[in-house]
């Protein structure tokens, strides 16, 4: 049996860095990569008044998978399947940055029936997303109950996306050109039906959870972002949205068929914890919205341009933005004209949210963080990539 | 059946009797409570909960504790080993005493006594301690914001709980919980809840946060400190933590149905089935708020017992003794 | 398309880009001293950073800083370029404070060092990792006129307009009058 002897260990080097005198009266804490609330594999330090946050500083790298260089040994269609898996709770999200991207690139045109079904996933996927992070949110603050009704709603957009693209989470629906493959029959009435379902009920989660005077308690005027912090820190999404900017790449930058839809870009100006709760729950209702408005006018025609497996698009760079659920995820491909991309960027919005969490956090109770941290609504891997 | 224990005529040996008893009534509650908690906890969450372990589940606390039991008792390393593993025992001591003045009915008194409610109240501050002991002895940072919590928390509620507890000792005119009880009658018209409400809903509120239950759950919130003051134990020492975290929320259950809801009076059936129903109900409802509302933070935790609750209380107790003076008066 | 303030940068060319191709709006190439100065620039313009990236060319370390505005097509791009052997850069992070973790990240990836910056150590490897994952190997590695667009090349007079593709050995040799790969050795 293997036995420690406290007096000659030393921390690691992150440890190292950040507690570089004597703590007399403050207290450094590890919020470690194991945590019932750190959402995936985060490491954060603290250093503690008491219950208060003098200082917090995360590592991360715990899930560190390289995809930049994997894309490099990859040819373009190979990559694909990657990108469902930087960000598993909104790949389809990613699959379309990274199509985009090397369709801008080699300049191909895709399908209008491919482009309607994208956006048709796409939003799907961003509810299966929003409700994850609300029951995860939830069961940080205490409530194990929501996370219960919030999983039995995304079985239903998980039994529709099955259909389509034969798995559950990590979806690498998307090609070069178009969808890999035409959605099944019942696909518009199920959606439809889907959509009727969960606006029933969101009544009963606001009644019940939003409404709720502890929940308010925990969330109202906790984490206050202003707007000059957010840009400076590059947050995008709900983040900044609920900082009163009303900014959503769907708007500002249209890709695909975005701009044939109506819908309502929900902002709240508090900047605080509830706001962006708010801003994301409503952003339920906007999906909701546009998938009944896509699948209603589904045209007809093919699923994907004709483009061979291995192409090698012309010599040069591109960038395609779209609205993840976190915010704005960005891929940047350059080409050397050959069949493996020279070099990918992924830009990960969490990376960006991620990094205000050091000075959102500081002066707030260790409950404080967790909500906070929560409210920021991160997934791990997609920021260590 | 009749005079059940007064047949006994040694009083020390009428005491055992009843410790064992008594052992036995918590050991047997607490399984029938971790079902009830699941099966609560899944309907609130709408799946069916344990199923497959006898008819319904039943037999599924059974299979717990008999893991429970076969576990490795792991002590950390550079924790101090006599604190760590004396914190579940004494967890578990205040909570035989506490039993002795609950008017199951009269026959099952084991020791008359006319000052039951100030026994029961003393000991169950006592608790604190072992949740102390437990945060301190774990070496883990984490167990310690646990047990700071947990005694801030437990003071605070102190003062309310005895408040209320005193408003209606004072209408009634008695500590001893029998005669509290006799003072009630077997209709809800007659009984404290509905005489005094206020009190009744200071004592629910005051008995979650002294048993340390959700949303007041803070000492061991799962999702901030990964079990709290509970984190390092493994095995038969998290069992006895959980049994005398039951037992504790029998114990005010029990004191909550003899103040205010009558105790073991009511029609028909003999008076301790009643007052199991009673209690029954209310842990019942203690169960049902866990599963609800999620977790007040510690400050807002705080602040509710001292500017909300304690102030309340004062105005309850001052409106009881006027009463009870008017009464006596006439 | 390409907004006034990108003028007050001292910058070394501003092409303007086609953005239903590239999705940037305008190319901005810059040198390790002047990019504190455009990024104040862009800051009081209310520009959100992006990210920080970088890219390993023969001719350097391209490190490239992306911006927007919270309304409309308006992606930038600011790059310059260093040496492979002194790879030193100012660190935006004063300006930007989004920008540590990005410059963190590069370091990681490619050993860049960024000046003034006030944590400068690994992000996302293993404390034990050798080397930087994402530098090439010297003869994988293409130069500028290998990987950007013709339009581009032409606009910063790397590559001539008629000529579709410049000769493998003139790229080799940069003209000494471009400012963009200044601090190569020649």
């Amino acid at each position: 049996m293997q036995t420690f002897d406290p007096s000659t260990m030393r921390g690691d080097i992150s440890s190292i860095r950040f507690e570089p005198g004597s703590t007399q009266d403050k207290m450094i804490l590890n919020m470690g990569p194991q945590h019932p609330s750190a959402h995936g594999v985060l490491r954060i330090m603290l250093e503690l008044d008491g219950e208060y946050i003098i200082r917090a500083e995360p590592v991360i790298g715990y899930i560190h998978r390289m995809h930049e260089w994997i894309a490099e040994q990859k040819t373009y269609l190979q990559f694909m399947p990657n990108m469902g898996r930087v960000d598993y709770l909104h790949a389809m999200a990613w699959n379309w940055a990274y199509a985009g991207a090397v369709e801008r690139l080699v300049g191909i045109q895709v399908p209008e029936r491919a482009e309607y079904i994208r956006v048709v996933v796409t939003e799907l996927n961003r509810i299966s997303s929003h409700l994850v992070w609300w029951g995860a949110y939830l069961l940080d603050l205490g409530a194990f109950t929501p996370v219960m009704y919030a999983f039995d709603d995304r079985e239903q957009i998980l039994d529709i996306l099955q259909a389509v693209t034969g798995s559950r989470l990590t979806y690498s629906y998307f090609t070069i050109g178009g969808v890999y493959e035409d959605v099944p029959a019942d696909f518009s009435k199920r959606c439809t039906e889907f959509v009727k379902r969960l606006r029933s009920r969101l009544p009963m989660y606001r009644d019940l959870v939003t409404d709720n005077m502890i929940l308010r308690g925990r969330c109202e005027g906790i984490g206050e972002l202003s707007v000059d912090v957010a840009r400076r820190y590059g947050a995008t999404g709900p983040v900044l949205r609920g900082s009163g900017v009303d900014s959503d790449t769907r708007k500002s930058e249209p890709y695909g068929v975005y701009n044939r839809f109506e819908f309502r870009i929900p902002t709240y100006t508090e900047g605080d914890a509830m706001a962006r709760y708010r801003v994301r729950l409503d952003e339920l209702e906007t999906s909701c919205d546009i998938i009944e408005q896509a699948v209603s006018s589904l045209p007809e025609g093919p699923v994907s341009a004709k483009v061979a497996r291995v192409f090698k698009p012309p010599k040069g760079e591109a960038s395609m933005a779209v609205e993840g659920a976190r915010g704005k995820i960005i891929v940047h491909v350059r080409s050397d004209g050959g069949p493996k991309p020279y070099r990918v960027k992924l830009r990960a919005p969490g990376f960006s949210n991620m990094s205000l969490f050091a000075e959102l956090a500081r002066g707030t109770m260790l409950s404080d963080a967790v909500s906070i941290l929560g409210s920021l609504d991160l997934v791990i891997p997609e920021i260590d990539r | 059946m009749n005079a059940f224990l007064l047949f006994i005529a040694h009083p020390a040996a009428r005491i055992i009797l009843w410790l064992v008893l008594m052992f036995a009534f918590i050991g047997f509650n607490g399984l029938i409570l971790v079902w009830v908690e699941r099966k609560v906890a899944a309907y609130v969450q709408r799946r069916p909960g344990p199923l497959h372990v006898g008819p319904q589940g039943l037999l599924q606390p059974l299979a717990d504790a008999i893991k429970l039991m076969g576990k490795q008792l792991v002590t950390p390393v550079a924790g101090d080993k006599m604190l760590f593993w004396a914190a579940p025992l004494l967890a578990f001591a205040p909570v035989t005493v506490c039993f002795l003045p609950m008017p199951f009915e009269g026959r099952f008194n084991p020791l008359p006594m006319n000052l039951g409610l100030v026994l029961i109240l003393a000991f169950s501050g006592l608790g604190v301690v072992s949740l102390c002991l437990a945060g301190w002895g774990s070496n883990n940072k984490w167990s310690l914001l646990g047990a700071a919590r947990a005694v801030a928390q437990s003071v605070a509620y102190e003062v309310p709980l005895l408040l209320s507890v005193m408003a209606v000792a004072i209408c009634a005119g008695s500590l001893d919980l029998y005669a509290i009880v006799r003072h009630q009658g077997a209709w809800p018209w007659q009984w404290y809840a509905m005489k005094n409400p206020l009190a009744f809903f200071i004592f629910l509120v005051c008995a979650v946060a002294e048993t340390n239950r959700a949303p007041f759950d803070l000492p061991e919130a799962e999702s901030e400190l990964t079990a709290g003051f509970h984190t390092e134990y493994s095995g038969m020492g998290f069992g006895l933590f959980f049994l005398a975290e039951y037992a504790n929320m029998v114990i005010v259950a029990g004191v909550a149905a003899a103040l205010f809801l009558g105790g073991f009076q009511g029609p028909l059936l003999p008076g301790v089935w009643w007052y199991l129903l009673k209690i029954y109900s209310i842990l019942f409802f203690i169960i049902w708020l866990r599963w609800t509302f999620p977790r007040v933070r510690f400050d807002q935790l705080l602040n509710i017992s001292w500017k909300w609750l304690t102030p309340l209380a004062l105005l309850d107790f001052a409106l009881a003794v006027v009463v009870a003076g008017f009464r006596s008066i006439k | 398309m390409i907004p006034e303030c990108l003028a007050a940068m001292g910058a070394t060319h501003v092409v303007a880009m086609n953005y239903a191709a590239t999705g940037v709006v305008a190319s901005v190439s810059l040198t390790p001293e002047t990019i504190l100065n455009a990024v104040e620039v862009l800051d009081k313009e209310g520009y959100l950073l992006e990210d920080v990236s970088a890219s390993d060319l023969k001719e350097g370390f391209e490190i490239a800083y992306h911006f927007s505005l919270f309304e409309g097509k308006s992606r930038l791009v600011l790059r310059l370029i260093v040496s492979h052997d002194a790879p030193t850069v100012p660190s935006i992070s004063r300006v930007y404070p989004g920008a540590d973790w990005h410059e963190r990240e590069c370091f990681d990836f490619f050993g860049i060092d960024f000046t003034g910056h006030p944590n400068l150590h690994y992000l996302l490897l293993p404390e034990d990792f050798e080397g930087h994952p994402l530098v090439k190997a010297e003869k994988a590695r293409k130069g500028l006129v290998d990987v950007m667009p013709q339009t581009w090349l032409v606009a910063v007079g790397l590559a001539n307009p008629e000529v579709p593709k410049p000769e493998a050995p003139k790229a080799e040799k940069p003209e000494p009058q471009n400012a963009i790969v200044a601090g190569v050795k020649e």
